[in-house]
């Protein structure tokens, strides 16, 4: 004679009621044996809309939830691929001399990039329990002594 | 009295010719000329052509094959500077100064030979073996070189074996030499064959239509000659590659009094050519200076130039002319740029006159590659001498501070902007960091 399986049935069955008694809509559909299939069904093939309404969606978040500190990092980094792609453009076309210039302009912005990432993991106050020796501000400073360094390797590189 | 008034006007005219036919060249090398006479070689046989060569300025040292004081060396340098050899009738030897080795060792010490073959053929095995050195194969004894279609009829009826050579198709060494066309040129010996030595100057060779054989084996005609045609040679030289030279004649009659005497004859004229080839009066170029430098600059041949550097090199060549130094004139003469395999070969252009030589230039770009260059002037022509120069430089690479800055070169300006860019805005973006505001709490969302 199995007592837990009547005592998960009746735990089970006071689930069902305490939520159907909260909200009547929203059901769980594990438990619901006899239920009505539910209103909107979960497509088997995303179409383009719905890629779309995902995208919409990431960005409107994205907006309403960073703070401006974030932002920003954002930003700059998003300048900087802008910047480094330009270059890598046009050294695919007009021909890769010379090859240290093209490097040293290369190089600061991936190196620029890299920097502001991990600048913006560090700042993040949502990461501050993974950081616990750095605080934002010694993150800002580690910053500003990389950028420095990778600027005097790259005007000395471009010579 | 007429008779008398008649050997004078002759003796006079005599003189004259002699006069004028002398020619006012000298030797460049020296004027000490050694001539081994033969006993059966009369000096009054041939006094024509030895006072043509004393009218040269040469001093003449008449000695036999067996003296036992001639030698061509004293004290370790050469005691003559030119030797005519003449050799016997039959196989009698020279002496043991005058084998093969010595006579090639006076080559190398700057010495000229010229060679006369006996009329009758006979060689010995020293002289042989020298004319072998030199890339000429000498015929057997007893050969004459023979033609049926030009052939003196007055010596040699029956024979043939007197020759008229024509000097517009048998000889060959011009415009080093060169005789009257119009005259002909008279020979009786035997002839030789020469090898495809690049140094062999070749100079009479006998027609077409004429062979060498033994006349002995079978009369006027021979199924196995020693060699034929165009292909037979009586007059050939070579010029030893420190510039001495060496001429063996077939046949020493061709330099008699007779044959110069003889209607319509060249031989006088040709001998004067021959003898001036061979003891250094024609055909002798020099190199007088070589100098270069780097464009733009003062200082003359610097041991070390860098890759890409314009370089101006010139050099001097003179020629001698009868009795000075004059300014050879080619348009030829080339500079080869080497390390190993030439990187350049280049036209010298005659861009002047220097004193007594012609300035010969040019500017080229160093290459792009470092190493130990040599300036190589190499001009070998046949029958002049040859100019062989070899100056070594280094070429050294580009110095830490000598290659072109990023702003002069146009294709890197996309990168020393995209270096400001980033720069400028870092600076901003420092900014903005640090006057903008502190984090705001993100609101939570109530229902």
């Amino acid at each position: 004679m199995p007592p837990k399986r009547t005592t998960t049935r009746q735990a089970a069955a006071k689930v069902a009621a305490a939520s159907s008694s909260v909200s009547p809509a929203a059901q769980s559909p594990a438990v619901s044996s006899s239920s009505n299939p539910p209103s909107s069904a979960i497509p088997a093939v995303p179409t383009a809309a719905d890629t779309s309404a995902i995208v919409h969606q990431a960005w409107k978040s994205y907006v309403a939830d960073t703070p401006t500190k974030l932002k920003l990092v954002d930003t700059f980094m998003v300048f900087l691929v802008a910047v480094g792609l330009v270059q890598f453009v046009y050294c695919i076309l007009v021909g890769n001399y010379p090859f240290n210039a093209f490097l040293s302009g290369f190089s600061i912005t991936v190196g620029q990039f890299v920097l502001a990432a991990s600048l913006r993991i560090q700042a993040n106050p949502n990461n501050s329990s993974q950081f616990e020796k750095v605080t934002p501000e010694r993150a800002f400073a580690d910053f500003i002594f990389g950028s420095l360094v990778l600027h005097f390797f790259a005007y000395n590189f471009i010579n | 009295m007429a008779h008398f008034g008649r050997r004078i006007m002759q003796l006079f005219s005599l003189a004259l010719v002699a006069l004028v036919s002398v020619a006012t060249a000298l030797s460049t090398s020296g004027s000490k000329l050694l001539v081994v006479l033969d006993p059966s070689i009369k000096k009054q046989d041939y006094s024509i052509f030895f006072d043509d060569l004393k009218g040269r300025d040469f001093d003449l040292d008449f000695r036999a094959a067996n003296d036992p004081n001639l030698s061509l060396v004293s004290f370790g340098e050469r005691a003559y500077d030119q030797v005519i050899l003449t050799l016997p009738p039959t196989q009698k030897a020279l002496g043991p100064n005058l084998l093969a080795k010595p006579l090639l060792e006076f080559m190398t010490s700057g010495g000229n030979i010229l060679v006369l073959l006996n009329p009758t053929g006979h060689a010995l095995g020293s002289v042989r073996e020298f004319a072998r050195e030199l890339g000429i194969h000498l015929p057997f004894r007893d050969t004459k070189l023979v033609d049926h279609f030009h052939y003196d009829a007055a010596t040699s009826p029956e024979l043939h074996d007197t020759v008229i050579l024509d000097p517009a198709t048998d000889l060959v060494a011009v415009p080093h030499l060169e005789v009257d066309s119009t005259k002909k040129i008279l020979y009786s010996g035997s002839g030789f064959a020469l090898d495809n030595n690049h140094l062999l100057f070749p100079i009479l060779r006998a027609s077409d239509t004429a062979y060498v054989y033994d006349p002995a084996e079978e009369l006027l005609e021979s199924d196995a000659p020693f060699v034929s045609g165009t292909q037979a040679y009586v007059v050939a030289g070579i010029q030893a590659r420190n510039n001495a030279r060496a001429v063996i004649i077939a046949s020493s009659s061709m330099l008699s009094d007779e044959a110069f005497n003889a209607a319509d004859s060249a031989n006088r004229e040709l001998a004067a050519g021959i003898t001036k080839w061979t003891f250094q009066e024609t055909g002798v170029i020099k190199l007088k200076s070589v100098a270069h430098k780097l464009a733009n600059t003062v200082e003359e041949n610097p041991q070390i130039y860098r890759v890409k550097q314009d370089i101006i090199y010139e050099a001097e060549i003179s020629e001698w002319i009868d009795d000075k130094w004059v300014p050879f004139v080619a348009d030829d003469v080339q500079l080869e740029f080497t390390m190993l395999d030439p990187y350049y070969r280049l036209n010298l252009t005659a861009v002047g006159v220097s004193g007594d030589s012609e300035v010969y230039a040019t500017t080229f770009k160093a290459p792009d590659q470092h190493g130990v260059f040599t300036f190589n002037l190499n001009y070998k022509r046949t029958g002049l001498s040859y100019i062989d120069d070899k100056r070594t430089v280094t070429l050294r690479h580009f110095g830490h501070n000598e290659f072109l800055r990023s702003f002069e070169i146009p294709n890197a300006y996309p990168y020393i902007t995209s270096l400001v860019v980033v720069v400028v805005a870092w600076m901003l973006f420092i900014v903005l960091w640090v006057f903008s505001g502190p984090e705001k709490a993100p609101e939570k969302k109530t229902q």
